[in-house]
């Protein structure tokens, strides 16, 4: 349904995609990728929105930029967070059904404001909504019309978790129905809720590619690496190398920064290890947990 | 994770369709109340001068026909040169370069539409915002400058009609500003007071790229009075700005097509 071949986008010297190839098909497939990554860029070339510096992009078959058709069958969901503010959520998705020549607007408008729960008759305007409600509107004008392929940029933020799981839940049914969703996110536990398939994105390349069994078993296979703070750094240090628990070490002051392709061999180690060598152990803190390190790990890899 | 691609019926919404959708949609968005107030300032104050010219006036003993020309001298001098192009700036750059800027443009964009019917909607929006901002504080201005004497409603009426045209055509060109560059109302305000207020002084050639010499030749000749400034026929100041009108508006069409949306 969608196919993305050698796409690169360059924005005067910044690279935000680089050289990125996938084909996604019908179900629900997941961008993984920390904040700045390209994702966003790369749901923008997907839909046409801006030209890919090189390569090129198929929805469908056509080219979102050039095929009117094709662009009534795109469902956007874009990241940023501005709506037509005077308009009430009835008014706005009602909007978006007729721009997407749906025969009967304001029905169709109701049915999809309900679907994300909603209530179609509150005429606040969506100046005055919360961040997850604009949300909300934002997911119904890209149901509205009943789309083949739906692209969801970061759709979970600002949704409380009940919010979140109805969502992915209605994400599934999308695309056990036969559509193609495609779904940004950055964080990695919301991420394994959401697809079978995920493409991992970092620094405009696609790092990985699999389930998420398959990526959670690479991040895991990569080095961590911890900070020891003891009162004798050295002698911790040559006995964490001789025992072959550590791939490498940097000995400071009053700690030591360890390497270790085996963080839970490691932990059980270094208590005993103290004790033996007498030496006062205070803390032990993981400098590399965060995302941005798995990401970095993972294009480094490739 | 194989369906196939569901079949579908083509649907395209139609060009009227579409450029009246773009109309409701802008035409509240454009319209501010801090706009409102800021540019409906700007008008009260060209009435409230025209008051105070149109009484000392009719104090100095002029004959009507000078006052019909003080008149339209100032309907000229302020409502078309100042207050029509400014207020269109406002409402034509930003009407569509807004929804540019707060990204919701792609919610006009990324739609089975033609582009330029959502210009025409988008330039329409503008004009109608702007419309009485532009063709009151003109036509009274105008008038009240006159001291109402005999032949100031048709002064009047000539401001009136000078001014709407000119409001199509400034706002049309300004909605492909909005696209074009960036801070749209410093580059227009630019355009606006060195080449619109300047180039009628630089010379015939230059007089002739500008709008304000076809606005004040409508003012001119609708008003059937001999001001002193009509350059071009009605119908070369009628050809030119509906030119104007079409032209920037199949320009903006071909720039939406082009842009690079948030």
């Amino acid at each position: 349904m969608v196919e993305v071949n050698g796409v690169s986008k360059v924005f005067g010297d910044v690279v935000a995609v680089s050289d990125v190839s996938f084909s996604v098909r019908a179900g629900v497939t997941a961008l993984l990728g920390p904040n700045g990554a390209g994702k966003s860029t790369l749901f923008r070339v997907m839909c046409g929105l801006t030209p890919p510096t090189k390569g090129t992009v198929r929805v469908l078959g056509a080219d979102a930029r050039r095929d009117r058709d094709v662009r009534g069958r795109i469902g956007l969901a874009p990241q940023q967070d501005g709506l037509f503010d005077r308009l009430s959520a009835l008014q706005f998705v009602t909007l978006a059904a007729a721009t997407e020549a749906v025969a009967e607007p304001e029905p169709a408008a109701r049915r999809a404001l309900g679907v994300v729960d909603l209530d179609p008759d509150d005429s606040k305007r969506v100046s005055g909504f919360s961040k997850g409600m604009r949300q909300r509107v934002k997911l119904a004008a890209a149901l509205v019309h009943d789309p083949d392929v739906l692209i969801l940029d970061e759709p979970l933020t600002g949704l409380d978790p009940v919010q979140r799981r109805r969502m992915i839940e209605l994400f599934h049914g999308l695309g056990d129905e036969g559509r193609c969703v495609l779904v940004s996110s950055h964080v990695l536990e919301e991420v394994a809720r959401l697809g079978s398939r995920i493409l991992v994105i970092a620094q405009g390349r696609l790092a990985a590619t699999g389930d998420y069994r398959e990526l959670r078993e690479l991040m895991d296979d990569r080095p961590h690496r911890i900070r020891i703070a003891v009162d004798r750094p050295r002698q911790f240090a040559a006995a964490l190398v001789e025992s072959g628990t550590a791939v490498g070490v940097s000995v400071g002051a009053d700690s030591l920064v360890v390497d270790t392709r085996d963080v839970d061999r490691l932990g059980r180690e270094v208590a005993p290890l103290a004790q033996r060598l007498e030496a006062r152990l205070s803390r032990v803190v993981p400098l590399d947990e965060d995302l941005e390190s798995v990401f970095r790990y993972l294009v480094e890899k490739r | 994770m194989t369906a196939p691609t569901p079949p579908r019926t083509r649907r395209h919404v139609p060009s009227l369709r579409a450029a009246a959708l773009t109309y409701q949609v802008l035409v509240r968005q454009v319209l501010t109340p801090g706009k409102i107030v800021a540019l409906g300032a700007l008008g009260a104050l060209m009435m409230l001068v025209g008051w105070v010219v149109g009484l000392n006036a009719g104090d100095g003993g002029q004959s009507a026909a000078e006052l019909l020309r003080d008149g339209a001298g100032y309907a000229d001098g302020f409502g078309l040169i100042i207050i029509v192009p400014i207020v269109s700036l406002v409402f034509g750059s930003s009407v569509l370069g807004e929804t540019r800027e707060d990204g919701t443009l792609v919610y006009l964009w990324l739609r089975p539409m033609a582009r330029a019917p959502v210009v025409a909607g988008a330039a329409a929006a503008a004009a109608t915002a702007a419309l009485p901002l532009t063709v009151i504080p003109t036509a009274a201005g105008g008038w009240l400058a006159a001291d109402g004497v005999a032949g100031s409603a048709d002064l009047a009426l000539a401001a009136a009609a000078a001014a709407a045209l000119g409001t199509a055509a400034y706002s049309s060109l300004f909605v492909l500003v909005g696209l074009l560059l960036k801070k749209p109302i410093i580059w227009g305000i630019g355009y606006v007071l060195l080449w619109e207020g300047l180039a009628v002084g630089l010379g015939d050639f230059a007089a002739r790229l500008s709008l304000r010499g076809y606005t004040r030749s409508v003012l001119s000749h609708l008003g059937g009075i001999d001001y002193g400034f009509d350059p071009y026929t009605t119908t070369t100041a009628l050809v030119v700005l509906a030119a104007v009108s079409v032209a920037g508006l199949i320009l903006a069409a071909v720039r939406l097509n082009r842009l690079d949306v948030a």
